[in-house]
């Protein structure tokens, strides 16, 4: 089961969590495995992404409403790379090729601007494999927080929620 | 800053140890292994802090955490490594063994000469 707040207050964890409860013996889980219905508010900070042609060919499968590109009406379909920098999107997708060539969970924390302000955010990216072990699709992630410009040296963390 | 943190989980799978989750935080990597811990039952988990200093090309490892049960597995935690270890002395000892020889035949023959 999808661990709620209550049991799990960091965000990236209950998608670590899930995500290895899924997986269970193989190298890695299935798309299909994942009930998004689970996910409650979480979903809306996740996006899908498809690999079937590759990196560089990845397009958005799924997106949150949280994640989705100002302008981008239609965000499934659209390629990855075309995300706009600055967006939460861009910043999700840092790491996408570390994940997919190692094939495990990544999560990497720091500091980005967001819509002209300082925010403080943390990622996880999951790979996932139709045949349990070549990458497939990606499940992503993100929570952040804006801070003033003078507590940015402060680290993300592993805490907060998602914005 | 050429260096850079990783703390990666990892779970022993019969003679090998596999990557679960690479995270840049400690405390979120520790907190990885306690999930992974309570999933994968009696599998011993560890938690490797890799420091990589590119401008050296230089990668450091040390554990930062170690389940109960590696501990209780301790020779069979640390027999990845061991291996090698071995092989490796054994390898030293047998090119400075064939070394050896070629030089005394060398000094032989000059003798002879």
């Amino acid at each position: 089961m999808y661990q709620t707040e209550d049991e799990e207050r960091r965000f990236v964890l209950r998608l670590f969590d899930y995500w290895h409860l899924l997986r269970a013996e193989r190298c890695l889980p299935r798309l299909g495995d994942f009930t998004f219905n689970d996910f409650g508010k979480d979903a809306a900070s996740c996006l899908v992404l498809d690999l079937r042609d590759g990196l560089a060919k990845a397009t958005v499968l799924r997106i949150g409403m949280r994640l989705k590109p100002d302008g981008w009406e239609q965000a499934e379909g659209r390629l990855a790379a075309d995300g706009p920098q600055g967006s939460l999107m861009f910043e999700l997708l840092r790491h996408l090729p570390e994940a997919v060539e190692r094939k495990v969970p990544v999560s990497k924390g720091g500091e980005f601007i967001l819509r002209g302000r300082p925010a403080l955010g943390r990622t996880i990216l999951l790979p996932l494999a139709d045949d349990g072990y070549s990458v497939s699709h990606v499940l992503g992630g993100i929570n952040f927080k804006f801070v003033q410009p003078a507590a940015q040296s402060v680290a993300a963390g592993s805490g907060g929620t998602a914005a | 800053m050429t260096v850079t943190v990783a703390y990666e989980v990892r779970v022993q799978r019969g003679a090998q140890w596999r990557v679960e989750g690479i995270f840049d935080d400690e405390i979120l990597a520790l907190a990885a292994a306690r999930k992974v811990e309570a999933r994968v039952g009696r599998r011993p988990v560890v938690v490797i802090q890799e420091i990589y200093d590119a401008a050296r090309n230089h990668l450091k490892s040390r554990s930062v955490y170690r389940s109960e049960r590696t501990r209780l597995h301790e020779p069979a935690a640390t027999e990845s490594r061991r291996p090698d270890d071995a092989r490796f002395a054994r390898r030293s000892r047998s090119a400075l063994l064939a070394v050896t020889l070629i030089a005394a035949a060398g000094v032989i023959a000059i003798l002879h000469a």
